[in-house]
This record gives structure tokens, C-alpha cells and sequence, in this order.
């Protein structure tokens, strides 16, 4: 492959190109999915193809083809080029940068999995969501549907530029859900949602918490406590939200504000924020490429650009510390590169984008998180929401939790609205707990550039809030 | 591949697929392919990002023994038509559980009509639509200086798709698309507002105004002022919003499979009144300018026009064959591929057109004493509670309307009602229609909801 890439890296020098990089994937998706016990889904997708970037003036081009013939090669380094040439009249950010010194010459890179996804045949993966989906049902008449979810994503990438590198690597997810909508009283609906996903072989749903039976009875306790919970109160309180918001706040309403394209064409609320204080002493956010393998984060040694990813520190002690980058933007805003520059398949130029971002650890316990926060809500996982990063508000929804009274857990609550502004939410940090989580998975991911959904990482641990605002709903 | 002879060369290609899997032992087949040729540009801030690029490939059903199978493949070559049928036979093969809702794939039935094909649109280079790009974001960039985050995004795709079956079926459809999109923020002091605007048509669009209007109604949103009033009072919505709107309270619960799982709130409304008089809207997968608008869906039924509500009375849902055959409905041609050979079809609207009434949006503003203008976007809407129809959202670019005038913009204010009733609270259908993605609306007068600021 190889030797294809390097055939468009010749042609685009040759047709005075200032730099040029090739890129070859050959990914394979595969989506199951069943529905109150039926197969719904058993779909598999194979996306191979090859993209061309070629600079001119210190402006991009980019050109795709799915066909893997010379021609079609040669053909689109020159649309790359052309298209290059055409906005480098017009570009009023330039998007130069230095030629790398040291450059990477890595084949096949992959991680060591027991059980490579690849190969395992349907029939297992078939029998996880059997398993997953019979857990959640329970013995039991009020849940009305279940949806079992299987996902998974492996394949190679080779890249290649003018610089000399010379990468090859195998990316993988693995990812298993289940949603139960159930009766509650009064004839509402209600649901319970759980999954664990991340660069893994299948051998991550055998581990004790990770197993089928633990996933689906855990959507079945959270959708039979659903069943009976009060509205939860609306205004501002002291908030405690679990590992999986705060993952989602971690890479929707901060991440983004520090992806350096936003900064560039001020869209970020983080522009000229270097340096400065923008939560409380114990907020740390990281975004790394390769997490700890205790972790299940997405695995991304290299970006899309060729650059070693890195562990990016995004706000130390409070102060923001970096932005994420691809290499363009580093040189202008004279910054590390961090190996942020990534595209979802072939189809696609890499843009600034998110690898595992995740607030640092604290040292409370559950426990001492509640009895902390006194009075006020524990809001727990999410369904999503919108977000604003030019000024750096959000709305989300958290599937459930709970009202907590003198320091202890009075009742349960149902899904309620989570909003403000980031800057301000990190400014009321008061506490973190110690338990870490990192997730990524198929399922989901992010979708900035219309290129959705590439798999990311997100994490946190619980984070206690002296005040956030909740609420709206009647 | 050559655009006129597109529709032969895509048929030719799914023919081999299908005899190919006939010969590998598949009862039942169909074979879809599609090749796009897409160009993207975005000029963001002065960063311009472009690219283009010929998407292309197949997607393959194979049913054996009502087990159903799905494979697809980048690439329109010999080898990647064998690699999706394969793949797509040994996944049927792998399946233990019936699918109990398939019996067979569609039949031969006569197509409908492609909408507009314009050949102009081909005949664009990429480096001219950087240039057109360039021109839509200077209009923006330029109108004031207060304008710090400029961007226009154009869009264009041509090409087509074919579909053939082993029951006979065998069709195929073009379309040529031109999409533009502005999204501008303005800042004054710590004040920061963004707006938008967009376009979509199926042939070379006007390219001045587009981003002057979206920056002017940036600019004027910065000076906005509270509201300060808790109370019912009127509020328009204008098409951009609007569509987000229908989209959220109709098109969810008129989508077959909703009707069929019994979670739409429609199910069982069928001939009830669930609108004012002068409400009627159709799916019009046969309106010329209509993005989705084609000869065939993506199985191969013909698309049509399905009056969905006819004098505020509901009249029909939307279907797939699939749906359609659990639902003891015909297929409405609303079988639709998110993400062309890549995806299994499910049911989607094509052009959901809402008759526009006779009164112009300035009329309608001079009627009203005290009510809200909301334009563009709403945030929430998307968590309405779809089985009680009760919506919250936050308005971020709404107006204050006094004495039949448009006052002053407004911070972002709360607006909550219910999505259901709201068809019955109609106050006006004005006569402006526009185009959007999936939806041609007017702008519209709500009574009933609450207005929070």
C-alpha cells in the first residue's frame, strides 16, 4: 500500500505541490442490534479508500477516491492541488508549517488483544446481546421494549508524506449497550441505559463488571427506580454529577472551546485564555492519545497528520495550559503539536479533534461527595444535548438521579436538564472524586465537520459543583 | 463515471451483483448502488477548508429463509460487488432468529418522476465554487465591523443511485444539489451573538444576500434586551425554526415505524381532527425542487405525494415496504438510506410541504399587540417529551413584538407549550414559504405557550 501512497506523493511534488500527504483506510464497521428479543440490525461495512492532501502557499487541498488504480491516484492529486491553488488566493489564515526533523517510520502498529474481534463469528457477538438484553428484561411485566446494541470497528490506516513518515496502524472498538423503556406510575415513560465500550478485544466483557448479565441488571435496577421518581426540582442548586456527565461535559462543552480551529476563526470562548484562571485550583483536564490500558479509552497513537499523539495537559491547577492542535495550527499559535488532527475515514480532511479528554481525578469518595454536597442533586449519566462553543453555554439531559438531603440520598429523580456556561461550571468545582473512568465506544462519538461518528474518549471522575442550574421542565 | 449515462452504467453494475448472488445460493436479493461526486468548502474565519471527492459503492440484502443479512463496500469495482455480496450471504448464514417482519423485497412498480436536474451544477469546477464561497463570506465579513467569526459553507453533490431486486425490481434516479450555509458571530464588549442562514436547491442558487442577511441579523442581536415578563402571548416562528419544529412535534410521530411500535402519539389518531381548518400538509416526494425528491425511494418504490394532514383532519403516516407490510399500509416511497450504500433503508420524509396561507410575514407582525418573534433556533427541542407532547426550550434569537412592530431583540427567554395542542392554536400560516432540507414551511403564529424572560 505503500508504494500507492508514495506514487501520489511523487505526483504532487511533481506538479509543484509544497507538501503532500497520502492516506489509505481500509476500516470495517459491523452493527448489530436487536430489538425487544427480534434482530434488528446485522450490518457490516467496509470503507476503503485513499485520500490526497496536497499544500499550496500554505493552504490545503483535499481530494478522496474509492478506487485503488493509479489513475484514479494521479487524478485526485491533482483536484487536491487545483483545489489548493484556488483558495490559496483567497485564504486569509495560512496554514503553513515546518517540515518535520524527526520523522516516524512504523509498521502495523496494533495493540495485543486475547480476542480480536475479527476473529470471533457472529454467532458470539450474537449470544452477548441475547445475554445483555435477557438481564435487562428480568422476570418482570412493566418494561415495555429493550434494544441491545453490539458495535464494532477495527481495520488499518497507512499514512504517508513528503516530510518521510511512514505509519501503519490498527485501530479497534469493541461496544455493547442496552436501553429498557418501562411503565412508570402515572403512565409515563421511563427508561434505563447502560453500556461500556473501548479499544478492547472481546475479552473486556468477560471482566466481572463488564459482563452481559452485570450490564443489562443494572438498566433494569435503573429503569424499575425510575419508575417511581419525582420531578426533579428546577433552579439553582448544589450538584454532584456522576463519571459519565461530567465525561460528556468534559468533551462537549469544554473540549471543543480548545480545538484550535475554534480559537483561529473566533469561535471559541477560550481565545486569549492561555495563562489564565479559568476553574478552581483542584480542575485538571487532560486529552490523551493512548490512556492506560485500565482505562477504556480510544487507542490513537498517531493522528491523522502523522504526528505522535501526545498527553495533552488542557488546564493545570485551574489554568488553561494548551489548546489541541493539528500541525498548522500549533506553528501559528506557537504551540506544541499535540496530535489532534484527525478524519473519520477517507472521505474526509483531518480537522482538530478530540482523542481521550478527561477531568483529573480527586480524592473523595462517593460517599464523602454526598455527604458534602449536603443539599441539592445528584445528576447521573446523560442522553445529550446541545452546546455553544463561541460562548460556551450547554444544555444537557440527564437521564437520572437523585435528591440528596443532609448529606444523604433522599429519592430518586428523573431526567432533568443540566445548563449554564462552562467557565462558570468550572469556577464551582468544589470536589472530585478518586474513581477515574474513561469510556469511548461505536456507538455515539463525536461529530464535529459533519464526520460522525468518529470514535473519541471521554471520562471524569464525580464531580461536586457548589452551584449549577437545573431545570425548565414542567 | 459519465452523468448521462449514469442511470445504464449503475443499473449495469447492480445486475452483476444480483446475478452473482443468485449464483452463491441467495433466494432473495437487492442490490444497491450510488456514486456521488461531492464538493465541500468552508471558508471559516478567512480559514478555507476544501475538498472533493467521488463517493461511491454498494450495499447488498441478502434474505435466505426470512434471515436477512446486510453488507456494503467503497467502491463500485468487481471486487467490492463480490466482497458486500459475500459478506452479506455469510451473515444470512450466521443468523439463527427469522426476521418475522420480511417476507420479500419490493416488487416491479411504475416510477415517479425525478425533480429538477441541472447540469449546470456539474459543470463547476471545485475551484469555482471556492471562489462562489469566497464571494458569500466577503458579503458577510463586510457588512460590519463587528462581525468576528464569518463563515460560509457550500455544499454541492450530483449523481444518482439504482436499485434491482430478485423480484423484478429495477430502477434508478439522479439529482443534482447545491447547499449554502452561513453561520456568523458577532461581538460587542463582552457581548457575543451568532445567526445563520442557509440555502438549498437542486440547481445553481442566487448567491448575493445570503451572507449580508446573516450577518445583519447577527449585528442586530447584540442589542438585546431582557424581557421581563411571564405570560401567554403570541409567537411567530419563522421557516428556519419552523422546521426544526415540525420536525420534532409531526415528522417523529407520522414515521411508520413509530405508528407500528406504537410509540408515536399519532398512532391512533387517524381521522381525528388535529389541526385548525386550513392546516394541510403533505410528503411530497414529487415537488421538482425537493432535495429528496426522485423517480424511486431507496428500495426502488416509486416516491409520490401522501397528504399527511387534509383540512387539520390526519390522513395518512409514512411507510417503507417493511412498515408498510406491518402496518397493513402500502409503502408511501418514503425508504430512505442516511448514508446511501452504507445504510439499511428506513423510513423518511422526502419534501414535508405545508401550504402556506395569504397573509405576508409583515402583515402578520402588524396584527399582533404584544407577542414574540422567534427566529432561526431554538435549544432543546430535541428533548421534548414526545409521549405528552410537552416541550421547554431556550429561544436565543427571539424579538419583542409591540403594537404590530418588531421593538428590539431579545436575551434568551424561555418558551414552553405543547407540541400536540399547538395545531389547534394556530393563529396564522403566512404565504412565505421556504425550502429547507426536508421540510417546505411558512412562517407560523402560535397562541398557548408560555413566554418566560
Amino acid at each position: 500500500m505503500f508504494e500507492l501512497l508514495r506514487y501520489g506523493l511523487d505526483v504532487g511534488e511533481k506538479l509543484g505541490a509544497d507538501y503532500v500527504e497520502a492516506r489509505f483506510d481500509d476500516l470495517q464497521l459491523r452493527t448489530l442490534i436487536k430489538e425487544n428479543q427480534k434482530i434488528k440490525e446485522t450490518n457490516l461495512n467496509r470503507r476503503r479508500g485513499l485520500g490526497i492532501i496536497a499544500y499550496y502557499n500554505g493552504v490545503p487541498g483535499y481530494s478522496y477516491t474509492a478506487s485503488l488504480k493509479r489513475k484514479a491516484v494521479k487524478e485526485c492529486t491533482k483536484n487536491a492541488l487545483g483545489i489548493a491553488k484556488a483558495s490559496a488566493d483567497i485564504a486569509t489564515i495560512k496554514l503553513d508549517f515546518d517540515r518535520r526533523k524527526k520523522t516516524a517510520k512504523v509498521h502495523d502498529l496494533k495493540l495485543t488483544l486475547k480476542k480480536h474481534p475479527k476473529d470471533f463469528e457472529l454467532d458470539y457477538k450474537l449470544n452477548l446481546l441475547e445475554r445483555i438484553e435477557e438481564a435487562a428484561l428480568g422476570d418482570v411485566d412493566w418494561i415495555k421494549s429493550t434494544r441491545a446494541l453490539y458495535g464494532e470497528f477495527y481495520g488499518s490506516k497507512y499514512f504517508m508524506n513528503t516530510d518521510g513518515d511512514e505509519i501503519s496502524w490498527e485501530p479497534v472498538v469493541v461496544d455493547l449497550r442496552i436501553n429498557v423503556t418501562a411503565a412508570g406510575t402515572g403512565g409515563s415513560l421511563v427508561r434505563g441505559t447502560n453500556g461500556k465500550g473501548g479499544s478492547k478485544g472481546l475479552e473486556f466483557f468477560e471482566e466481572k463488571e463488564n459482563v452481559p448479565e452485570v450490564l443489562g441488571q443494572d438498566a433494569h435496577k435503573w429503569a424499575d427506580e425510575q419508575r417511581e421518581a419525582k420531578a426533579a426540582p428546577a433552579g439553582k442548586f448544589r450538584a454532584l454529577c456522576d463519571n459519565i456527565l461530567c465525561g460528556v461535559l468534559a468533551h462537549e462543552s469544554f473540549g471543543h472551546c480548545t480545538e484550535a480551529d475554534f480559537i483561529l476563526t473566533n469561535s471559541s470562548i477560550l481565545k486569549d485564555q492561555i495563562g489564565k484562571k479559568i476553574g478552581t485550583d483542584i480542575v485538571n483536564i487532560f486529552d490523551e492519545g493512548t490512556p492506560d490500558k485500565k482505562y477504556s479509552g480510544f487507542w490513537l497513537p498517531y493522528d491523522d497528520q502523522g504526528s505522535k499523539t501526545t498527553n495533552t495537559v488542557l488546564v493545570e491547577n485551574g489554568i488553561l495550559k494548551s489548546y489541541l492542535h493539528n500541525r498548522e495550527t500549533a506553528k501559528l499559535l506557537k504551540q506544541p503539536v499535540t496530535g489532534n488532527a484527525r478524519a473519520i475515514n477517507y472521505r474526509f480532511n483531518p480537522i482538530p479533534r478530540m482523542k481521550n479528554t478527561y477531568f483529573g481525578p480527586g480524592d473523595l469518595t462517593e460517599e464523602e461527595a454526598i455527604q458534602n454536597l449536603k443539599e441539592g442533586i445528584y445528576a447521573i449519566q446523560t442522553s445529550g444535548g446541545q452546546v455553544d462553543p463561541s460562548q460556551g453555554t450547554f444544555l444537557f439531559k440527564a437521564i437520572r438521579g437523585y435528591w440528596i438531603e443532609n448529606g444523604e440520598i433522599k429519592y430518586p429523580i428523573k431526567d432533568v436538564t443540566i445548563k449554564g456556561d462552562i467557565l462558570s461550571l468550572l469556577m464551582n468545582v468544589e470536589g472530585l472524586t478518586k474513581d477515574l473512568k474513561i469510556q469511548s465506544g461505536y456507538f455515539g462519538g463525536c461529530g464535529k465537520g459533519g464526520q460522525f461518528p468518529l470514535p473519541t474518549g471521554l471520562g471524569s471522575p464525580k464531580i461536586l459543583f457548589s452551584e449549577a442550574t437545573f431545570g425548565g421542565e414542567q | 463515471m459519465n452523468f448521462d449515462t449514469l442511470k445504464e452504467d449503475l443499473l449495469a453494475i447492480a445486475d452483476t451483483g444480483l446475478k452473482f448472488a443468485k449464483n452463491k445460493g441467495a433466494d432473495q436479493a437487492e442490490i444497491y448502488v450510488s456514486s456521488f461526486h461531492n464538493v465541500n468548502i468552508n471558508n471559516q474565519a478567512g480559514m478555507i477548508e476544501a475538498k472533493d471527492g467521488l463517493n461511491e459503492g454498494i450495499g447488498v440484502r441478502i434474505a435466505i429463509d426470512k434471515k436477512l443479512g446486510f453488507a456494503a463496500m467503497s467502491g463500485l469495482t468487481d471486487e467490492a460487488v463480490k466482497h458486500a455480496v459475500k459478506e452479506a450471504i455469510s451473515v444470512c448464514k450466521n443468523v439463527k432468529q427469522e426476521n418475522i417482519g420480511f417476507e420479500s423485497f419490493i416488487g416491479k412498480q411504475k416510477p415517479g418522476k425525478d425533480g429538477i436536474i441541472d447540469k449546470k451544477v456539474i459543470s463547476l469546477s471545485t475551484e469555482d465554487i471556492v471562489k462562489k464561497t469566497n464571494e458569500i463570506y466577503l458579503e458577510a465579513k463586510d457588512f460590519d465591523k463587528r462581525i468576528i467569526s464569518p463563515s460560509a459553507q457550500t455544499q454541492i453533490f450530483y449523481g444518482g443511485h439504482a436499485v434491482v431486486n430478485s423480484e423484478g425490481m429495477s430502477g434508478s434516479s439522479l439529482s443534482t444539489v447545491f447547499v449554502i450555509v452561513t453561520f456568523i458571530t458577532a461581538a460587542e464588549g463582552q457581548k457575543r451573538k451568532s445567526a445563520f442562514d442557509f440555502k438549498v436547491t437542486r440547481s445553481i442558487p442566487e448567491f448575493a444576500g445570503i451572507g449580508a442577511n446573516a450577518a445583519e441579523k447577527a449585528v442586530k442581536l447584540l442589542a438585546s434586551k431582557p424581557l421581563g415578563f411571564t405570560g401567554v402571548i403570541p409567537t411567530l416562528w419563522n421557516q428556519n425554526v419552523m422546521s426544526n419544529y415540525w420536525q420534532i412535534s409531526l415528522l417523529q410521530s407520522i414515521d411508520g415505524r413509530q405508528v407500528v411500535e406504537k410509540n408515536s402519539y399519532f398512532m391512533d389518531k387517524l381521522g381525528d381532527k388535529v389541526g385548525i381548518d386550513t392546516l394541510n400538509i403533505t410528503d411530497d416526494g414529487q415537488l421538482p425542487e425537493g432535495l429528496n425528491t426522485g423517480a424511486i425511494d431507496d428500495e426502488g418504490a416509486p416516491r409520490q405525494t401522501t397528504s399527511i394532514i387534509k383540512d387539520g383532519i390526519l390522513r395518512s403516516f409514512l411507510y417503507d415496504s417493511y412498515y408498510g407490510r406491518l402496518g397493513k399500509a402500502k409503502s408511501t416511497g418514503n425508504a430512505s438510506r442516511a448514508q446511501a450504500y452504507e445504510s439499511t433503508p428506513v423510513i423518511s420524509p422526502t419534501t414535508v410541504v405545508i401550504n402556506p396561507g395569504t397573509k405576508s410575514f409583515d402583515d402578520i407582525i402588524s396584527g399582533i399587540d404584544k407577542g414574540i418573534y422567534v427566529m432561526d433556533s431554538v435549544m432543546g427541542m430535541g428533548h421534548s417529551n414526545l409521549i405528552s407532547g410537552d416541550f421547554s426550550v431556550v429561544a436565543t434569537s427571539a424579538y419583542l413584538i409591540e403594537k404590530g412592530e418588531i421593538v428590539n431583540p431579545l436575551e434568551p427567554i424561555q418558551i414552553a407549550g405543547n407540541l400536540y395542542k399547538s395545531y389547534q392554536n394556530i393563529l396564522e400560516i403566512g404565504s412565505d414559504s421556504k425550502l429547507l432540507q426536508t421540510v417546505k414551511t411558512p412562517s407560523i403564529l402560535f397562541d398557548g405557550f408560555t413566554v418566560v424572560g
